[in-house]
C-alpha cells in the first residue's frame, strides 16, 4: 500500500473514479425495464431488473462522495499536488516503473496476443522465458534491453493479429504463426545466452535454471491438464499436436 | 439426523477417508500442498483453494472435497514457515506469528517454534472443527425460517462488516469495495427475467462473470505484479533444531490454546472475516491478558500460540455461516464456495435436506486433514522450511501461468482470461491505495443471491418494505447494519464521545 501520508490525494482520484462508476452504473440501470413490459411481462419497479443496480450505484456515490469529503478534509488536495509536482518533470521510466511493465507487458501479450496466435506450449514458454530471466537475473540493464526486445516483438504481432494478417498467414501453411512464435523464443533464448555468456558464473548458474524452468514447466503443466483433466488448450499447434500423436500412441 | 445417527455417520465418514489409499494420497498430498503454498510469501490460502479447484474439476466428490478442505488448512497453518524461519510472513493470517517466531528463530528455537505453532494450529482445527457439528445444524435450524428479506440483509451485512473490518484505510473503502462486487455480480442475465445487464451486447458476458476465475484474478495478478515489481530478496534462514514440541509446553499453555481457538470460532463464523483478523485479535488478548506481557515480541509462547490456534481455528468458524447459509466465513471460504457449486453443491439451509449428513463428512475432512498437518509438520518441517529457498523471481511466473491455464481450465472461454487480467490489475491498483479485497470477493460471491432475495421478498410483499422492520432477525441486521454504517462517520464517532464524556460526569 502507498504511503499513508500520500494516501488522501489518491483517494481524491480513486474516489473520483468511483463516482463517475455509480453515475455510469445509474444511467445505465436507467435503460433498463423499470415497470414497463418486457418479454412480454408487465414489470413491476420492485421486481424490475434495474433495481439492486439502482441501490449500488447510489451506494457508490455515496461511498465515493464520503471518501473524496474525508479526502479534502485531511490535506488531500495539499497532498495530491505536492505529488503533481514531484511528479513533475521527472521521467516516468523508473526502475520501479520498468520492473511493472516488465510483469505487465507479457501478461497482457500472453493473454491478449500470443494466447489465440501460438500453440500454447510456445505461448507458455515464451512468457515464462522473459519474466524469470528478467527478474532472477537482477539485472536492471537486462530487464531494459529485453523489454525493448519484447517491445518490438509486441508491436509486429499486434500488427499481425489486429489486420487479420496472422489468419491469412496461417491459411497459407497451417503453422506459419508456430514459426513466427519459434523465432520469438529463439530471439529470448539468444538474448539469455549472450547476456550469461558476458557475466559471471553466478549469472551462468541461473541462467541454466531458467532455461530448466521455461522449457520444462510447461511440458509438465501442459500434458497435466491435457491428457489426464482432459482441458483443451486454447490453441493447440504444432507442439501439442506432436505430445498428442506420441500419448495416443503409447496409450 | 439424532446424536447417535450423527455420531455414526461422522465415523463412517472418518472411516471411508481412512480405508481408501486416493483419500489417504490426496489427503497428505494436498496438505502437503496446502503448507507450501502458505509457506512462500505471496501465495495465499485463497489462491491454493483456486488453483486446486481447477484440479478437482474432474474428481469425484469425496476426492475434491479431501483435496479442498487439506489444502485449506495446511495452506493457513503453512504461514507460519515464512513467519519464523526468515520473518516474512507467507499468508497475512502468519503476520502476528512473525512477531514472535523470528525472535524464537533468531535464539536458535526455530524447531521449537514450529513445533508449538504446529501443534497450536492442529488443536485449534480440531476445536474449529467441533464447533461446526455443534452449531452448524443450530443455524440451519435457524436460516430455514428466513425469508427472502433476510438473505437479502445477510449479503448486505456481510459486505458492511467485512468492509469495516478488513479495511486497511477508512471503512468506507472497504464498503465501496463490497459494493464494486455486488456490481461485477450484476453482469449478465438477471436470474428472475433474464435481462441482460451490463453486458454492452457482448454475448459471451450473458451469463455473467465466472466467479472462480474473477477470483485467481483478483488473488493472483496482484500477488504477481506485487512480488515481482518489489524485487523482495529472501533473507537467510535461521536452523531448525528438535521441532516436537514439549507437552509441558502445551500443558501450561493450554488455557490460551483455549481461549485463541475460541476467539478464531467467533471471528470466522462472522461473514467475510478472515484468519489474520482472527489472528491478529487473538494475539492483541494474548498480549492484554498476559501475567508477561514484556515477553511479547521477544518471542513469547503464548503469542506464538495465540496467533496461531486462531487462524486455524478460524477455518471451522468460516464453515459454519457457509455449509448453514451459503454466506462464507473468509475469502478462502468463499473461494471454497465457488468450489462447491462446480461440483453442484449449493451450501444453505436445504443441504442437509439434500445431501444429509454433508455437514459431518466435512467436519471429519477437518479432523483428518488436521492431524495429517501435524505428521507433516512435525516430521517434514526441516524439509518443508526449504522451500522457503526458492527465488520467488522464478516461482511467481509459474503461479501466473497456473493462474491462466486454471482460470481458461474451468469454463473453457477465453473470455474468463480476458476478464481475469484487467481485474487483477484493478485489484491490484486499488489495493495499493488502501481498498482491501475481502468485501470485493463476498460482494462477487452474494450478488446474485441478494438481488435474487431483494426482488423475490419485495414481490411477495407487493413492493412494501415494512418486512425489513417487522421480521425480528430483519430489524436486528438493518440495526447492525445502520450501527456499522454511523460507526465509520466522524459525526457519530464525535456523538459517541460527546455522550461518553456526559456519562462519566
Amino acid at each position: 500500500m502507498i504511503d499513508k501520508e500520500k494516501l488522501r490525494g489518491s483517494d481524491l482520484v480513486s474516489g473520483g473514479i468511483f463516482l463517475v462508476v455509480g453515475i455510469v452504473i445509474i444511467a445505465m440501470a436507467l435503460q433498463m425495464p423499470l415497470s414497463d413490459s418486457f418479454g412480454g411481462v408487465q414489470s413491476q419497479w420492485y421486481v424490475s431488473p434495474a433495481l439492486l443496480p439502482l441501490v449500488i450505484g447510489a451506494c457508490l456515490i455515496i461511498l465515493s462522495i464520503c471518501i473524496i469529503v474525508y479526502a479534502l478534509k485531511n490535506g488531500g488536495v495539499e497532498q495530491f499536488k505536492k505529488s503533481l509536482a514531484e511528479k513533475k518533470g521527472k521521467s516516468i521510466v523508473t526502475d520501479k516503473n520498468l520492473r511493472m511493465a516488465a510483469v505487465i507487458l507479457p501478461l497482457c501479450t500472453l493473454v491478449y496476443v500470443h494466447l489465440k496466435a501460438f500453440d500454447f506450449y510456445l505461448t507458455i514458454t515464451i512468457y515464462l522465458l522473459f519474466s524469470t530471466s528478467v527478474f532472477y537475473f537482477e539485472d536492471m540493464e537486462f530487464l531494459k534491453k529485453s523489454l525493448k526486445l519484447y517491445l518490438v516483438q509486441f508491436v509486429v504481432m499486434v500488427i499481425l493479429v489486429a489486420t487479420g494478417l496472422s489468419k491469412t498467414l496461417n491459411k497459407l501453411f497451417f503453422a506459419t504463426m508456430d514459426i513466427v512464435g519459434f523465432i520469438i523464443l529463439i530471439s529470448l533464448t539468444v538474448n539469455v545466452v549472450l547476456f550469461a555468456k558476458r557475466s559471471d558464473d553466478v549469472i551462468k548458474k541461473k541462467r541454466r535454471i531458467v532455461l530448466l524452468i521455461s522449457f520444462l514447466v510447461p511440458l509438465l503443466v501442459i500434458p497435466l491438464f491435457r491428457y489426464a483433466l482432459r482441458v483443451p488448450m486454447p490453441k493447440e499447434g504444432v507442439i501439442i499436436n506432436v505430445m498428442s500423436q506420441i500419448y495416443y500412441s503409447l496409450r | 439426523m439424532n446424536i447417535i445417527q450423527s455420531f455414526t455417520y461422522f465415523f463412517s465418514s472418518l472411516g471411508q477417508v481412512i480405508t481408501d489409499p486416493v483419500s489417504i494420497l490426496l489427503l497428505f498430498g494436498s496438505v502437503m500442498m496446502g503448507i507450501i503454498f502458505g509457506a512462500l510469501p505471496g501465495l495465499t490460502a485463497t489462491l491454493g483453494v483456486a488453483l486446486l479447484t481447477t484440479l478437482t474439476y474432474g474428481m469425484q466428490l469425496s476426492h475434491a472435497l479431501v483435496s479442498l478442505m487439506g489444502i485449506y488448512v495446511g495452506a493457513v497453518y503453512g504461514g507460519s514457515y515464512g513467519s519464523i524461519m526468515i520473518n516474512i510472513p507467507g499468508t497475512a493470517s502468519a503476520a502476528a506469528t512473525a512477531l514472535e517466531g523470528y525472535p524464537l528463530s533468531k535464539r536458535g528455537l526455530a524447531g521449537k517454534a514450529l513445533g508449538l505453532t504446529t501443534t497450536a494450529s492442529a488443536i485449534g482445527t480440531v476445536v474449529g472443527m467441533f464447533f461446526v457439528v455443534i452449531f452448524t445444524p443450530l443455524i440451519t435450524k435457524l436460516s430455514l425460517q428466513f425469508t427472502s428479506f433476510e438473505f437479502f440483509l445477510l449479503a448486505f451485512f456481510g459486505i458492511m462488516i467485512s468492509g469495516s473490518i478488513s479495511c486497511p484505510d477508512t471503512p468506507q473503502k472497504g464498503w465501496l469495495c463490497g459494493f464494486f462486487g455486488l456490481f461485477l455480480a450484476m453482469i449478465g442475465r438477471d436470474q428472475l427475467q433474464t435481462y441482460p445487464r451490463f453486458t454492452f451486447g457482448i454475448t459471451s458476458l450473458e451469463s455473467g462473470l465466472e466467479t472462480v476465475p474473477v477470483l485467481i484474478g483478483a488473488f493472483g495478478i496482484p500477488q504477481i505484479i506485487q512480488v515481482l515489481s518489489d524485487n523482495r530478496a529472501m533473507p537467510k534462514q535461521n536452523k531448525i533444531d528438535r521441532v516436537l514440541p514439549s507437552w509441558k509446553a502445551i500443558g501450561r499453555n493450554i488455557k490460551h490454546i483455549v481461549r485463541s481457538a475460541l476467539i478464531g470460532v467467533g471471528i470466522g463464523a462472522v461473514p467475510g472475516i478472515g484468519e489474520d483478523i482472527a489472528a491478529w485479535v487473538s494475539y492483541g488478548t494474548a498480549k492484554k491478558t498476559s501475567k508477561h506481557p514484556e515477553e511479547f515480541g521477544n518471542g513469547s509462547e503464548e503469542g506464538i500460540i495465540a496467533s496461531e490456534t486462531a487462524n486455524n481455528s478460524c477455518i471451522g468458524g468460516a464453515m459454519i455461516p457457509l455449509l448453514s447459509m451459503g454466506i462464507p466465513g473468509s475469502p478462502p471460504a468463499a473461494m471454497l464456495l465457488g468450489a462447491l457449486l462446480l461440483h453442484g453443491i449449493a451450501p444453505g439451509p436445504m443441504l442437509e435436506v439434500e445431501r444429509p449428513g454433508f455437514t459431518l463428512t466435512v467436519s471429519a475432512i477437518l479432523l483428518l486433514a488436521s492431524i495429517s498437518m501435524w505428521i507433516i509438520g512435525i516430521l517434514l518441517a526441516k524439509q518443508v522450511s526449504k522451500i522457503l529457498k526458492v527465488p520467488s523471481q522464478l516461482l511467481m511466473p509459474i503461479v501466473g501461468v497456473l493462474c491462466i491455464i486454471g482460470s481458461y481450465a474451468l469454463g473453457l472461454k477465453a473470455i474468463n482470461l480476458y476478464l481475469m487480467v484487467p481485474m487483477g490489475i484493478i485489484t491490484y491498483l486499488i489495493t495499493e491505495r488502501g481498498y482491501p479485497i475481502p468485501p470485493l470477493v463476498i460482494g462477487v460471491i452474494l450478488g446474485n443471491m441478494a438481488d435474487a432475495n431483494l426482488r423475490r421478498g419485495l414481490m411477495v410483499s407487493k413492493g412494501s418494505l415494512l418486512p425489513f422492520i417487522q421480521r425480528p432477525v430483519c430489524l436486528i441486521l438493518v440495526i447492525i447494519i445502520i450501527f456499522t454504517f454511523l460507526s465509520g462517520t466522524s459525526f457519530f464517532k464525535n456523538f459517541l464521545s460527546k455522550l461518553k464524556g456526559k456519562i462519566i460526569k
